[in-house]
C-alpha cells in the first residue's frame, strides 16, 4: 500500500491532531473511529473536531478530520479526487445520523458541514516540485453545481504541506511570543476576528483559529501583556503574513489593517511575516517601514516566521 | 494616514467573484484546497470573501472579473492612402511619442515577413462606482495593419468592449488627418430595407462553405423614439415565437428578409441592428454563435464570437459543451465575418434600394 500504514499512518494521524489542538480547536471521542451512518454503514474517520467559526455570532462547527500521510510518488489524480469526495459523503450521511449525534452529544449543537483533509507528504524534497501538479489535480475536479440557494452543502477543506508548515509557523511565533514574557510578566492571546458590518456580526476574539484563516494570507491576533508589580497592561496587535513581498502588496496589507481596527494609537503593531526576503525586498524595506509607521500605531516591527520544509519538534514528539 | 491601494471589503470582493467566469472560482477556491459542494456561485463567492486574500489572489479575481465583464469585440476599418508613400508605421510612431496623450501606452509595431503589422495599446480609465477593486482598469486593444492592395489598408481591432475599439480608432483617425480616408461600415448610409438584406446577406456568407447555418439567436431592431423631442431609440427584440418561425423557415431555405415579423418591424419604422447566428461545422461536432451588432453608443459596427460550443454524447443524448477556442481561431471566426459584411455593404452601396446585391464571399476559416 502506497499509504504509511499502521504505525506511521497512526503517527501522523497523532500528530495532525497535536496540530489541531494547539490551535485550540476541541478534539471529541479517540483517534481512528467507526460511526454508524444513516443506512447504518460503518463509516471510518481519523478523528472528530469542533472549533467557534469567529465569523458568525456564537456559531461552533464541526470538523470531520482525515489524515493522510503518502509519498508523492504514491498518489494518483484519482486517489485525491476519492478522498475529497468519499469526505464529503461521509459528511452527508452522519450529519443526521443517531451514530454520531447520539454518541457524541457534543455534537448535537454544531454545525455539521465541514471535513479536513490533513495530508502531509512525507518526502519534502520532492514536495515543491510535486506542488503544481498537485494544483492542477485539485482544480480539475468538478463539483457538482448548486442551482438554487440551500441551506446546506459539504465543504471539503484540503491541507498539504504548504498550509499546514504555515499553520505550524504560526502557532509557534505564538508559542514562543507567550513563552518569551518576562519575570513577573503575564502574556496572553486571542485570535482577532474583526466585525463584518455587513452581516452585523461583534468583533471576536477567541482562542482557537478558524478554517478561513488557515487558508488566509492573513492572520491577525491581539495579546496583552499584564506586569501585576506595575500595574501594568499592554495590549499587543499581530499580523501573520504570507502573502508577496513587494510595496503594493504591503499597501494592500497596511489597508487591511486599517479597516480590520488593528492600528491602534496605543498598542505595538508585530507583523510577522513568512515568505522570505529577496533582493528586491531589501531595496523597498525603508519604504515598507515608513509605510507602517506611517499609519500610526505606537510601534511597529517586521519579524520573520520560520519557514521550513518539515515540521517543528512539537508537532512530531509532543511537548 | 490614507493607502493608496485599498483592501476591499466583504461586499466588493464578493461581488468581484460573482462578476468572474465560474470555471476561474471553482478553480481558484480548489488550488487553494476549498471544495464547496452543490454551491451557487453567489455562495462561493460569499464563502471566498471571508478569506484575506494577498495581492497576487485580488490582482487575479481584478483581471478575471473585467476580462470576463467585457468579452472580445473586433471592429475593422479601411485604410485608403492619399499619398503612395504613406506609411501607417510613422502614424504608430507619431502617436507613441506624442506628448498630448500621456495616459496611452502604444507598444512599438511588429511586422512580420508577410507584411503583417500589428501592436497593442493600453490605456487607464477611472471608473466611478462603488467596488474600489475594480476602478483605475487598465483597457488593453490589439490591432493589426495589412496592405491588400497599392494604398489600401485593412485594420481591424481586437477589443473589450466597442468603447476600446473607438478610443482607438478615433485616435488612429486623429493622427492620419488628411494622408488617408478611414471606411468603416456605416449604419447610416443603409436604407432600412437594406439593413435587412445586409443580416440577410451576411448570414449566408457566414463563415464560409464548411459552416453551415442552423439557428438565428437573437434578432434586434431599432427605432427614434415615436412622437418625441428628445433623443433617443427603442429596440425591439425578436419574441422566442418569432424566432422559431424564423428558425423553420431558415430549414426551408427561406430568407429573413420573407419573414412576417421581420416585414411587420420594418413597417413599423425599425431598422434591423443586430443578430446572433449559430453556425454548425459540417465535420466537427462544434457550433459557433457569432453577433454582429451596429451599436449606438459609439456607433460601430462590431463583431463577436459569442459562443463557442463541441457537442458530447452522453449516452445517447448529444449535449452541447463549452468548447476552448483558441486566439487564432477566433480571430479567423471575427475576420472572415467581418470581411465577407464588408462585402455585402460594399455591394448594398451601389445599389437603389430595388436591386438585389451579389457579394463575392471571403476566404472560410
Amino acid at each position: 500500500m502506497p499509504e504509511d500504514q499502521g504505525v506511521n499512518g497512526d503517527m501522523w494521524t497523532e500528530q495532525a491532531c497535536r496540530l489541531l489542538q494547539k490551535a485550540n480547536w476541541q478534539k471529541i471521542g479517540d483517534s481512528n473511529i467507526d460511526i454508524l451512518d444513516t443506512s447504518g454503514k460503518a463509516r471510518g474517520l481519523d478523528a472528530l473536531f469542533s472549533y467557534e467559526d469567529g465569523l458568525t455570532a456564537s456559531l461552533k462547527r464541526l470538523v470531520f478530520v482525515e489524515a493522510k500521510s503518502w509519498a508523492t510518488t504514491s498518489l494518483s489524480e484519482k486517489e485525491l479526487k476519492d478522498w475529497i469526495d468519499n469526505l464529503a459523503d461521509k459528511i452527508s450521511s452522519l450529519r443526521n445520523s443517531p451514530g454520531l449525534l447520539d454518541t457524541y452529544q457534543a455534537t448535537k449543537t454544531l454545525e455539521i458541514s465541514t471535513g479536513l483533509i490533513a495530508c502531509y507528504f512525507n518526502d519534502p524534497a520532492n514536495y515543491h516540485s510535486f506542488r503544481a501538479k498537485f494544483e492542477k489535480w485539485l482544480q480539475n475536479h468538478k463539483l457538482p453545481y448548486g442551482h438554487a440557494e440551500r441551506k446546506y452543502h459539504q465543504r471539503v477543506f484540503v491541507l498539504d504541506n504548504g498550509r499546514l508548515l504555515w499553520l505550524a509557523s504560526l502557532l509557534t511565533s505564538l508559542r514562543d511570543w507567550i513563552s518569551s514574557a518576562s519575570l513577573g510578566e503575564v502574556r496572553s492571546l486571542d485570535f482577532f476576528y474583526p466585525s463584518s458590518n455587513l452581516h452585523g456580526n461583534p468583533v471576536r476574539r477567541l482562542r482557537n483559529i478558524n478554517i478561513e484563516y488557515i487558508f488566509s494570507s492573513l492572520v491577525l491576533a491581539k495579546g496583552t501583556s499584564v506586569i501585576d508589580a506595575a500595574n501594568l497592561t499592554n495590549e499587543i496587535d499581530f499580523a501573520f503574513y504570507n502573502g508577496p513581498l513587494d510595496e503594493k502588496s504591503f499597501e494592500r496589507l497596511a489597508s487591511a489593517l486599517q479597516a480590520s481596527n488593528m492600528i491602534d494609537a496605543r498598542n505595538e503593531l508585530i507583523i510577522y511575516k513568512y515568505r522570505r526576503e529577496t533582493k528586491d525586498f531589501r531595496k523597498i524595506k525603508p519604504n515598507v517601514e515608513s509605510l507602517f509607521k506611517g499609519l500610526g500605531a505606537k510601534s511597529v516591527s517586521i519579524k520573520d516566521m520560520d519557514n521550513t520544509d518539515v515540521m517543528p519538534g512539537w508537532v512530531l514528539n509532543g511537548e | 494616514m490614507e493607502t493608496k491601494y485599498k483592501y476591499p471589503t466583504k461586499y466588493e470582493l464578493t461581488e468581484a467573484i460573482s462578476m468572474c467566469r465560474r470555471r476561474f472560482v471553482d478553480q481558484f477556491a480548489q488550488r487553494k484546497g476549498i471544495f464547496v459542494y452543490r454551491a451557487t456561485q453567489a455562495y462561493l463567492a460569499n464563502e471566498l470573501s471571508k478569506l484575506f486574500l494577498d495581492e497576487d489572489d485580488l490582482e487575479l479575481i481584478r483581471k478575471n472579473a473585467h476580462r470576463n465583464k467585457n468579452k472580445k469585440v473586433t471592429v475593422g476599418f479601411v485604410l485608403t492612402a492619399k499619398d503612395p508613400n504613406f506609411d501607417p508605421k510613422e502614424i504608430i510612431d507619431c502617436l507613441r511619442t506624442s506628448t498630448s496623450r500621456p495616459n496611452d501606452n502604444l507598444s512599438p509595431i511588429t511586422e512580420t515577413s508577410e507584411g503583417l503589422q500589428y501592436g497593442s495599446l493600453e490605456y487607464e480609465v477611472n471608473k466611478p462606482g462603488r467596488i474600489d477593486l475594480l476602478q483605475n482598469e487598465k483597457r488593453h486593444v490589439d490591432y493589426s495593419i495589412e496592405k491588400t492592395e497599392d494604398n489600401i489598408y485593412q485594420v481591424f481591432v481586437d477589443a473589450h468592449s466597442s468603447s476600446d475599439a473607438r478610443y482607438f480608432e478615433a485616435m488612429f483617425k486623429s493622427a492620419v488627418k488628411e494622408e488617408a480616408n478611414l471606411n468603416i461600415i456605416d449604419f447610416g448610409m443603409l436604407s432600412a430595407k437594406h439593413t435587412v438584406q445586409f443580416f440577410d446577406d451576411l448570414s449566408e456568407l457566414g463563415l464560409g462553405e464548411r459552416w453551415r447555418k442552423t439557428r438565428v439567436n437573437e434578432l434586434t431592431f431599432r427605432r427614434p423614439v415615436p412622437n418625441s423631442d428628445e433623443e433617443g431609440e427603442e429596440h425591439q427584440e425578436a419574441s422566442d415565437e418569432a424566432l422559431s418561425v424564423i428558425n423553420r423557415a431558415i430549414l426551408e431555405g427561406k430568407d429573413l428578409r420573407d419573414n412576417e415579423f421581420v416585414k411587420q418591424s420594418e413597417k413599423a419604422g425599425y431598422r434591423f441592428s443586430a443578430m446572433t447566428i449559430e453556425y454548425e461545422h459540417m465535420d466537427r461536432p462544434n457550433v459557433v454563435e457569432m453577433r454582429a451588432e451596429f451599436k449606438l453608443r459609439p456607433e460601430i459596427f462590431e463583431i463577436k464570437v459569442a459562443s463557442y460550443l463541441k457537442r458530447v454524447l452522453e449516452g445517447n443524448i448529444e449535449k452541447p459543451e463549452s468548447d476552448d477556442l483558441s486566439e487564432e481561431l477566433e480571430k479567423e471566426f471575427t475576420t472572415t465575418f467581418w470581411h465577407n459584411a464588408k462585402r455585402v455593404y460594399d455591394s448594398l452601396l451601389t445599389l437603389t434600394d430595388d436591386e438585389a446585391p451579389v457579394a463575392e464571399p471571403a476566404p472560410a476559416p
